[in-house]
């Protein structure tokens, strides 16, 4: 028998190339990160907890956005780093809007900003790109940063530097990025989601609990103008043939009216999501569920999902002052991981509205066992939100009748 | 016994069904026994061996008695998983082991022209010989075999070809190995980190870090931080163990380092405990000797508000002692190892009531019996081999700093209250992580629905790290049941059971079919070990149902196993997919780690689904090359080879039989990788342990949907199906 064909030596050889795969493996990871020395105080006036919430901010938007990111992605180890970095531009609600459907899984990735209409990658988004090292989405040739909206080439160039796969999905306003996005995913998933949210060009920050609902379950985003619905929006909403969108509209009647809605009709199933504010709709939205059919076939089905229709305790929340939506829009990645938190918005001078409480004491905790018991957490972020109403959505969140009380 | 000499072992073949159909006792000489009755003794004590003790280390784990470090990933699936894969891992190895070790080279066919049959029990030699005429044999000749290895020609010898052909093989198990390989390393060696150099603080999304650098400063925040009437305590972790049942009772957050007073008298302190709480059932019982051991107990005392009293030198003191006379209904749970006890102190106790001792000399085991203890109403009951749905919160303290863990007891009444557990400095303990990954929550419908797990650390990174808290809040995440990412799913650990008996499988393949086959040609000998590799059990049982008691002849040039059709088809389909399907796992594998191709080509037209990934691009990087080397390197040379022609005529007729092969098994495939992938969130990255179950199920699919073009193939003459 030839040596080559000696059991004894195909094991040995199979066995020396397979650990020759493996040190190769090993060799591509970059070099050990500097063990963390940091102080535990680091950040504590940043970063101040209460028995049930933590606040999430930096020094400024930027890096309040970095914060979260930092929150869910550890880059401890290599499982713990995002497929992905989506950058949007600073200046524009509705395309970051539409943009957290992204966020979703397989891209699994946080927003970070550029700013100045675009064409600066400033430095705490740039520092943040290098410590996250996302690791690729492999469903996409391995990009590892989306560039989406209207940013300049000039970013793609610069991250690229950084040794970065990127992936530009422009578009020159959020209505055809939406349908840009639509078809990318689409592709992607070789699937037009069923469930369409839509938002108004005019009052975008409506939807702002869509947005995060979005990041969570990847759902389409497109735009209604008050002059009716754009033609980017209806091809969209035709590409769910043979299947039917399932719409839900954030934005009140006197936003986007009767005649826009019967317009919207003539494509799918409508339905139009309560509350006559931003903070309102947030809070309906947190209760709201919609649940059913989505697409059939002879032998099959799927069903669907809008809203997160929660109306008990054990769960929680992302409080956030909607004065500076760069801030708010951005929560989206505090919903897709860890936490799993639906938004609730405080009014303007961050305190808690009215329905916001009635909703928190719907969903409070009261005591069982330690070893069944329920609790809630929230998230509260950016720095437009008081202390003392920190407290109390503090206590709101926490279980009643505690056995020390 | 008559013995019948025919032409050619088909015919030898068909005589013998005809003899058995007649009642005869019929047998062929020389027919191949892969597993003689020895080495089937070595297998099966092997495999006992082997399965016992994996598997009884698995009990263990599970069991949480001991730990399997850097792989605690793997009790993220449900009880038992850990103990199957374990167990199978250990018992496929023994067998491996026992069989090679018993297993006997096959006296080898000398005569390569005819076969022979031989005919048991019965007299009547005319009877027999008109039978056997009947296939062109004769009676009388006897059989012929010898031991040892026949001579080998061209049957092994090299040729550029086969040089390739043996390379790709070589290199498609290779990479598939690296790939599985990989997946174990990963775990162990958590691959890289980035630097943390800007980051704003410690914040993670399950597991916070208290801002305090010192034990005293963690009393004052977590005052700050869960609010409420300051109770002050000294800093002195036992004395705080004590108080802080009073405390919760007071409804206080016991600030540890704030009491003015650093004088501890523990004898008065338990006595006013005992008085205080005087209605609980249960007294929990610590030593001042490692305050470690104390706190994981104190916590509990403090959720439940259960009185604290300590053994100083090993024994109550005179005061405590008096002051529990007269409490002999209560349940007295003992928080300090052997160790840290006198032979008589358990005894001297009992005089108090029942006393249960509760501790382990491992410190971090010892934390846990109290996290997952029960006893009535009191006792934290969060045990991570029944309960799947706990909202658990927990502090984390390093036990060499009982300071940082006793300023956290507030933590045990105040805000989302749980229990202490405890980690060493640098990495996760690996008991803590075993507990954390078994509970990691799962959901079923959406995230959203939780549970959720949340921990909070005490102390800076020199008392527990980044990467410790970075490790457990991975630990916790909350993740699909069936997919589990990060973690070992149930779907994945049968996955990977099946992956290990492939494995083992193909490995005792490569030892066997020389030893008990050793007519056995050049590619066979390369496809069939490949086979069970990719095929896992299914790929063992056809190699069986190929081989096992069939005669080996020639035919021609080849030596061939003698098969009833089916067999014949299942041997075709191994030899088509042998290489095929290894080749197939090899390049989605590569295609994967370097990104999937997507394409917006066909974007907003009708036909946007030919993009995806896992649609006509995938399908071309897989079958297409899968297609042409099996063609060009393994099925054509053969063809040329049993045909006598030249070698592009070999792979003039190997290309359609290997494409028909290829391209029904890759749609049984892709199916069934289509189907996870888009119906149940099961697609796989190429390095999370879910990897191998849609593949090696997707392979073992695509074997039985070309099984069907095979069957016809070698019905018409296309395929042999004998190797």
């Amino acid at each position: 028998m030839p040596w080559v064909m000696r059991p004894v030596m195909v094991l040995v050889l199979v066995a020396v190339l397979t650990l020759l795969g493996v040190l190769w493996f090993t060799l591509t990871w970059g070099p050990a990160a500097e063990p963390v020395t940091m102080s535990a105080n680091q950040g504590e006036n940043l970063l101040p907890m209460t028995g049930t919430t933590a606040r999430l901010r930096g020094e400024n938007y930027l890096r309040t956005v970095v914060s979260y990111a930092q929150t869910i992605y550890a880059v401890d180890q290599d499982q713990d780093r995002p497929g992905a970095v989506i950058l949007i531009r600073d200046d524009d609600l509705a395309t970051a809007l539409t943009t957290t459907r992204l966020q979703h899984f397989p891209v699994n990735a946080p927003l970070l900003y550029v700013t100045d209409n675009g064409s600066t990658l400033p430095e705490a988004t740039r520092d943040e790109l290098r410590r996250l090292d996302p690791e690729g989405v492999m469903m996409d040739n391995n990009v590892q940063v989306y560039l989406v909206g209207d940013i300049s080439p000039a970013i793609a160039r610069e991250v690229q530097a950084m040794r970065f796969r990127t992936r530009q999905i422009f578009a020159q306003n959020a209505i055809q990025l939406s349908r840009q996005l639509d078809e990318y995913l689409a592709v992607l998933e070789a699937n037009h989601s069923e469930v369409v949210l839509i938002a108004a060009t005019d009052a975008p920050e409506y939807a702002l609990s869509g947005a995060n609902w979005n990041a969570h379950m990847g759902q389409a985003f497109a735009f209604v103008a008050p002059e009716g619905v754009p033609r980017e929006t209806r091809q969209m909403l035709e590409r769910r043939w043979p299947n039917y969108p399932y719409i839900y509209v954030f934005a009140p009647q006197t936003i986007v009216n009767d005649e826009v809605m019967a317009e919207l009709a003539q494509y799918g199933h409508v339905q139009r999501i309560p509350g006559d504010s931003p903070q309102e709709m947030a809070v309906r939205w947190a209760g709201y569920k919609d649940f059913g059919r989505g697409t059939a076939w002879w032998f099959g089905e799927s069903d669907r999902q809008a809203g997160w229709g929660l109306a008990e305790p054990g769960h929680n929340i992302i409080l956030a002052n909607p004065v500076d939506w760069r801030t708010v829009v951005t929560t989206g990645v505090l919903s897709h991981m860890g936490k799993h938190a639906f938004l609730v918005l405080t009014n303007e001078d961050g305190s808690l509205p009215d329905p916001v409480v009635s909703y928190l004491n719907i969903i409070k905790p009261t005591r069982t066992h330690p070893s069944q018991q329920v609790f809630n957490f929230g998230w509260i972020v950016g720095d437009g939100i008081p202390d003392a109403t920190v407290q109390q959505v503090s206590d709101l969140l926490s279980v009643a009748h505690p056995i020390s009380q | 016994m008559i013995s019948a000499r025919f032409p050619s072992p088909m015919a030898a073949a068909q005589f013998r069904e005809e003899a058995q159909a007649s009642g005869w006792r019929a047998t062929t000489p020389g027919a191949v026994d892969l597993a003689p009755p020895r080495t089937r003794r070595g297998l099966l004590l092997g495999l006992l061996i082997g399965l016992l003790l994996f598997g009884l280390i698995g009990i263990l784990a599970e069991a949480g008695l001991i730990g399997l470090p850097r792989l605690e990933p793997l009790f993220a699936a449900p009880l038992g998983a850990v103990t199957l894969l374990l167990a199978v891992i250990g018992g496929m190895l023994g067998a491996l082991i026992g069989s090679l070790l018993t297993l006997p080279h096959a006296a080898a066919p000398r005569d390569a022209s005819g076969a022979t049959v031989e005919v048991h029990g019965v007299d009547d030699r005319h009877t027999v010989e008109q039978l056997a005429r009947q296939y062109g044999g004769s009676v009388g000749t006897d059989t012929a075999s010898s031991p040892g290895e026949p001579a080998e020609g061209p049957r092994l010898a090299m040729n550029p070809l086969r040089w390739l052909a043996w390379g790709i093989a070589l290199l498609s198990a290779a990479v598939i190995l690296t790939a599985t390989a990989y997946i174990w390393w990963l775990s162990i060696a958590y691959g890289h980190g980035s630097d943390q150099g800007t980051r704003i603080g410690y914040t993670l999304k399950n597991v916070q870090r208290i801002p305090a650098d010192t034990p005293e400063e963690a009393g004052q925040e977590l005052l700050d931080i869960l609010g409420g009437p300051a109770f002050p305590a000294p800093a002195d972790p036992i004395a705080a163990a004590m108080l802080a049942p009073q405390a919760a009772a007071r409804g206080a957050t016991l600030v540890y380092g704030a009491a003015e007073d650093a004088t501890v008298d523990l004898a008065s302190l338990a006595v006013d405990g005992l008085r205080q709480l005087a209605d609980s059932p249960v007294v929990v019982v610590i030593t001042n000797e490692d305050p470690a051991y104390a706190l994981p107990a104190a916590y509990a005392a403090a959720q439940f508000q259960a009185p604290v009293v300590p053994l100083v030198n090993g024994e109550l003191p005179g005061t405590v002692a008096d002051a529990m006379q007269g409490i002999s209904e209560r349940l007295l749970l003992l928080a300090a190892p052997a160790h840290l006890l006198l032979p008589e102190t358990i005894e001297e106790l009992e005089q108090y009531g029942v006393v249960e001792v509760v501790a382990a000399p491992n410190i971090f085991r010892h934390a846990l019996l109290w996290a997952r203890g029960r006893w009535g109403r009191f006792g934290w009951g969060m045990d991570e081999r029944w309960e799947s749905d706990g909202y658990y919160y927990f502090a984390l303290a390093n036990p060499a700093d009982p300071g940082f863990a006793a300023a956290g007891l507030p933590m045990a009444y105040r805000g989302n209250y749980g229990p202490l557990l405890y980690t060493q400095r640098d990495d996760l303990a690996t008991l803590t992580g075993q507990y954390l990954w078994r509970l990691s929550p799962n959901y079923f419908v959406v995230p959203t629905e939780g549970p959720f797990i949340n921990l909070r650390v005490l102390g800076g990174p020199e008392s527990v790290t980044y990467s410790a808290q970075a490790r457990a809040d991975l630990a916790v995440e909350i993740h699909a049941y069936r997919a589990q990412a990060v973690g070992l799913s149930g779907l994945s650990a049968l996955g990977w059971v099946w992956f290990f008996i492939g494995l083992f499988g193909a490995i005792w393949t490569l030892f066997a079919l020389p030893r008990r086959v050793p007519n056995a040609m050049f590619y066979p000998r390369l496809f069939w070990p490949l086979a069970v590799l990719v095929l896992g059990p299914a790929g063992l049982l056809a190699l069986f149902l190929a081989y096992q008691g069939r005669p080996f002849a020639q035919q021609g040039p080849m030596w061939i196993s003698v098969r009833p059709s089916w067999a014949r088809a299942l041997g075709a389909t191994i030899m088509g997919l042998g290489i095929g399907m290894s080749l197939m796992i090899a390049s989605m594998y590569l295609t994967q780690l370097n990104g999937m191709p997507l394409t917006m080509a066909f974007a907003f037209t009708p036909f946007f689904w030919l993009g995806a990934p896992m649609f006509a691009v995938m399908w071309l990087i897989m079958v297409v090359p899968a297609i042409l080397l099996s063609s060009f390197l393994f099925m054509g040379p053969m063809m040329a080879e049993m045909h006598r022609r030249r070698y592009w005529q070999g792979v003039r007729m190997a290309l359609p039989v290997v494409a028909i092969s290829m391209i029904s098994a890759s749609i049984g495939m892709f199916t069934l990788i289509w189907y996870w992938g888009n119906f149940h969130p099961l697609m796989a990255e190429e390095d999370l342990w879910l990897w191998v179950a849609p593949i090696w199920w997707g392979a073992f699919l695509g074997f039985l949907t070309a099984l069907i073009p095979n069957y016809l193939l070698v019905k018409y003459g296309w395929k042999p199906g004998g190797m």
